[in-house]
């Protein structure tokens, strides 16, 4: 029996290579999309989780501050602690890259990567042990735009070290970038932030934040601080939760266009054999022994497929994970896992049986004559509402003939239209998501920023700081000034973000969505965050205890900040005595441009006129930065996508017409041109995607605003942008044009049946 | 007498693997205006094979075919399709309607290919309808509707644009015998308001309805049987059967 079925199996599929081809190639794609798909969930997951697996990252870091007698190598034994590393020369230099200055922490190291939060490395190598070498994290060497190869000088007391970038690595804490222990003293002498670190890994990883507490009950400021990998967890999900969830959704959805795509080409192929099926019956089979054939038949054709597909996914997939670690700097994984193989091959030949198994069994218990004149008019007999529609729109006949038809088999229509609606929605989120980025990135207020430039001044005094901004005349139309620290509120046991303006902080407001712009002192604007963890409101009073002062502010308005889960309080500067205030964070001066598009010629004017010893920042350049690590990835989905959407929309089409080959017949018979034959099959396709094009975007619009809030509960509901309109218009002649596309081949098979011959079916 | 069909030397050859295969080997033919002609013959005698080419929906290999004095063998398949919207009507064995549209739409379809509104299509149709007797399923899909009203729809939409020819092919083959009766009934009725048939058959009680039996075997006319005058069905099909064998 097992031979037969083999044996009638393989001769099904060679009796209709065309079938055979075309669901094999959709079959493939769908599993290269699969392992594609499946690839970037497992490179986009849970990034923290990835660095610290790849890194034996630290349960807790612990700093002593130069001049400390903390015992660090007493604590390398407390209790609780299962290893140690370290303790590790620390300090900050400045460092010029590019024409810009910025302070950047440094970690020495021997030629040996450390144990304990153990870089690995991403390109390069580590470091030899000759001074002047520099392994960088990635992360920073992204931001920067900084690779392998480059060199910058640091510069500490006026003196010059060159250093030469020979590796970019990756690392779960706040360590790197790491020089040799001689270079680090070269850089560094004895300055404020210089000390030893030590990272410790716990007995029991739950135990860390105990463990730190302990240690800060201990020990001053001062002496010793330590934080636990919950903070680089948190560092590491505020960096990358926007791309977790852009990539997420991008896979989940091609995740389940594939599972439609399947089911749609193989319930077609069977839906399209029930002729056969009858005559199967006729010759013996029972209704199991048909199911069973198809099973097999199909079974054949998907593994092979699958393998080849989930082959040329594995073979492709470093194409969007390369991208993808670069986004979320991370390590880049290996596409190459046995979970992706196995999901691959034995997820598409389990959807296969599945969506064999249901529609032979059904055909199979059909009645043979009814089975055999079902093969011949396998369509619902009901006209469809649209049918009707274009009926009374007076439209030609062919191409109502087409409407009709493409209704024929409703389920498989309905089928079709889910996987493009589906491939449909992907475009409109990947819209939305540029759209969303343009005007984030057009209208700085709101990511908190109403700047165009931010600078660190370094050891530039305040004075030089007038004389450099005075010195670009009308290009800057405002200069406002900001210090943060962390501030805590009285009563409750979380930490804050506060931000004291000074200067014109009033010509360019927060984007403010409840209440209205601290007009100031004593009035302060808040994030949603910190409104939701205190329960407070609008109005609310807000005391604060920053900078080793109390300041008494009242909330006057909510503002989008989409930093520091939104824990945010801004005020005027004039609050705060200017005491505590001193012990804020440097001054940093945000510059308001008359000609926002003027950001990077003002800031490389203010690089050369401070001679480099300035650090500017231009507010658009994180946000156009990480949208232009996002878009491979995202249209790299997008491309596979509508490729896969465009061979199954050809092959609905196709077995529709093998199916009803007697019927284009007829329509010849009855008067219609060759021409008019290719007609109605393009206007049956061109149905289907116009519908689908209308689903996706209504179904599109509502998951894309659902992700952005979930990435920011806070402001996402005020930050998701809907595509522009005349990008979404522009998506219909873009169906027309993917549905031509589609309809090429089969419209021109439908054209060129031969009356005679399709009659003689019969 | 103007003949509304000519065919001369025709000739169809199919190509069976390699291996040639004749289904046609040189007929003449000619059918005279409002003439109803009946060609009988075994199975695989080509009598099905000349029907789809006097209706353009084949090509001869050899031979020419000329409808209302225009040669039409050569013409387009295009060409074909908009000739057959006005002057061919064809009525098959199993009906061949489209399954997905309604009677009323099965038989507007040639009517508004051949460019009359809908209003003017609706009309014809309702007319025809009730001229067959099968007004009260116009709104129902084929399949819902027995076989002899599935042939009268089939019938109706073969004459919905007043061919100039009507091309049956054994049109009561898959009908019983009350639904034959009825069938041929009004084929009869059609010709004698003047319309031109051509029907294929292997049933000699069929062909007796005609004005004339073409009788075919291995892709040639064999014998002709011209029936006039008063008709003796079961008389004339026995003397058709005899011609048979």
């Amino acid at each position: 029996m097992t031979r037969l079925l083999l044996r009638t199996a393989v001769v099904n599929l060679r009796s209709r290579p065309l079938q055979t081809t075309l669901v094999a190639v959709i079959i493939t794609a769908a599993a290269a999309t699969l392992a594609l798909a499946l690839s970037l969930r497992a490179g986009a997951a849970d990034p923290y989780n990835q660095i610290a697996r790849a890194t034996n990252a630290a349960d807790v870091h612990v700093f002593a501050p130069s001049g400390s007698r903390a015992d660090l190598a007493a604590l390398a034994h407390a209790p609780g602690v299962r290893a140690a590393d370290g303790p590790y020369d620390v300090g900050e230099a400045t460092v010029r890259y590019g024409g810009s200055s910025v302070d950047m922490p440094f970690q020495a190291a021997t030629s040996q990567r450390p144990r304990i939060d153990r870089p690995r490395l991403t390109s390069g190598r580590w470091l030899s042990g000759a001074p002047g070498e520099l392994v960088l994290g990635r992360w920073v060497a992204q931001e920067r735009g900084i690779a392998v190869g480059d060199r910058l000088t640091a510069i500490a007391d006026g003196r010059r070290t060159a250093l030469t970038v020979v590796g970019v690595a990756v690392s779960a804490g706040p360590t790197g970038p790491w020089v040799t222990r001689s270079t680090l003293a070269a850089l560094a002498p004895a300055r404020d932030q210089s000390g030893r670190l030590l990272e410790l890994k716990l007995a029991d990883r739950s135990k860390s934040a105990a463990f730190v507490d302990g240690l800060r009950r201990r020990y001053q400021p001062d002496q010793l601080s330590a934080d636990d990998w919950r903070q680089d967890r948190q560092d590491v999900t505020d960096r990358t939760s926007t791309a977790t969830v852009v990539l997420g959704s991008a896979s989940l959805f091609a995740l389940l266009a594939v599972g439609f795509i399947i089911a749609n080409a193989i319930t077609g192929r069977i839906l399209a054999s029930r002729r056969d099926i009858g005559l199967l019956k006729a010759a013996g089979f029972t209704p199991g022994g048909v199911t069973a054939l198809f099973v097999v038949e199909n079974l054949i054709l998907a593994l092979g497929a699958a393998i080849v597909g989930t082959a040329i996914g594995i073979a492709l997939s470093p194409l969007l994970l390369e991208p993808t670690a670069n986004l979320l700097g991370t390590a880049t994984p290996s596409g190459v896992r046995p979970v992706t193989i196995a999901v691959g091959v034995l997820g598409v030949a389990a959807v296969v049986c599945v969506f064999t198994a249901l529609p032979a069994w059904r055909a199979g218990r059909l009645g043979v004559l009814e089975a055999i004149a079902l093969g011949r008019t396998s369509i619902n007999t009901k006209p469809s509402r649209l049918a009707r529609a274009a009926t009374a729109l007076r439209l030609p006949p062919s191409v109502v003939l087409g409407v009709k038809d493409a209704f024929a088999s409703r389920s498989r229509a309905a089928m079709t239209i889910a996987s493009l609606a589906l491939t449909m929605a992907t475009v409109v989120f990947a819209l939305g998501a540029e759209a969303t980025y343009r005007r984030v990135i057009h209208d700085s207020s709101l990511r908190a920023k109403p700047y165009e430039l931010l600078v660190s001044t370094n050891d530039v005094s305040a004075p030089r700081m007038r004389a450099l901004i005075a010195g670009e005349g009308g290009k800057i139309a405002g200069t406002a000034t900001v210090a943060g620290t962390t501030a805590s509120v009285p009563g409750h046991t979380v930490d804050i973000w506060a931000r004291a303006l000074g200067g014109d902080y009033e010509r360019r407001p927060y984007a403010i969505r409840d209440g209205r712009m601290f007009a100031g002192p004593g009035e302060a604007i808040v994030g949603r965050g910190l409104l939701d963890a205190l329960g407070l409101h609008v109005g609310d009073r807000l005391p604060l205890d920053a900078g080793g002062a109390n300041v008494n502010l009242r909330i006057v308005g909510r503002y989008i900040e989409p930093d520091n889960d939104a824990m945010t309080a801004i005020f005027d500067e004039r609050s705060v005595p200017p005491a505590a205030l001193a012990r804020f964070g440097p001054k940093q001066y945000e510059l308001q441009l008359t000609d926002h598009s003027q950001a990077h010629a003002v800031e490389s004017a203010l690089l050369r006129a401070s001679g480099g010893r300035l650090d500017v920042e231009a507010t658009e350049d994180s946000v156009r930065q990480e949208r232009d690590d996002l878009r491979p990835v995202l249209y790299g989905t997008e491309v596979v996508l509508l490729a896969i959407g465009l061979v199954n929309l050809l092959t609905t089409l196709l077995l529709g017409i093998r199916e009803r080959v007697r019927d284009f017949g007829i329509f010849k018979v009855v008067g219609l041109t060759p021409r008019q034959v290719l007609a109605s099959v393009t206007a049956g396709g061109t149905v289907l995607a116009v519908i689908a094009v209308v689903a996706g975007i209504v179904i599109g619009l509502p998951i894309f605003h659902a992700l952005v809030v979930l990435t920011n509960p806070s402001d996402g509901p005020d930050l998701a942008t809907a595509p522009t309109w005349w990008w979404v218009l522009l998506m219909l002649p873009g169906a027309l044009l993917f549905t031509t596309l589609a309809s090429v081949l089969p419209a021109r098979r439908a054209a060129a049946i031969k009356p005679a011959e399709a009659l003689r079916y019969e | 007498m103007k003949h509304v069909l000519v065919t001369t030397g025709l000739e169809k050859t199919y190509d069976s693997d390699g291996v040639p295969v004749a289904a046609l080997r040189g007929v003449d033919l000619a059918v005279a205006e409002g003439e109803f002609v009946s060609v009988m013959g075994p199975s695989g005698c080509g009598k099905s094979t000349l029907l789809h080419l006097l209706g353009g929906l084949d090509r001869p290999s050899q031979g020419e075919v000329h409808l209302d004095g225009r040669r039409v063998d050569q013409l387009s398949e295009a060409a074909w399709a908009i000739l057959r919207r006005r002057q061919v009507g064809f009525v098959f064995q199993f009906f061949n309607l489209i399954a997905n549209l309604t009677v009323a739409d099965n038989v507007e379809l040639p009517g508004l290919l051949a460019g009359q509104s809908p209003r003017e299509a609706r009309g014809r149709r309702r007319e025809l309808l009730a001229d067959l007797g099968i007004e009260e399923v116009a709104g129902s899909v084929p399949s819902r509707i027995s076989g002899g009203q599935q042939q009268r729809v089939a019938l109706a939409r073969a004459l919905v644009n007043h061919p100039a020819v009507l091309l049956a092919d054994e049109p009561t083959g898959n009908l019983d015998t009350q639904s034959t009766r009825e069938v041929l009934e009004l084929l009869r009725g059609h010709h004698e308001r003047g319309q031109t048939i051509v029907l294929v058959t292997h049933d000699a009680r069929v062909a007796s309805a005609a004005d004339r039996v073409i009788h075919m075997r291995d892709g040639l006319i064999s014998e002709e049987t011209r029936l006039s005058g008063e008709r003796d069905p079961a008389a004339l099909a026995s003397q058709l059967v005899r011609l048979e064998v």
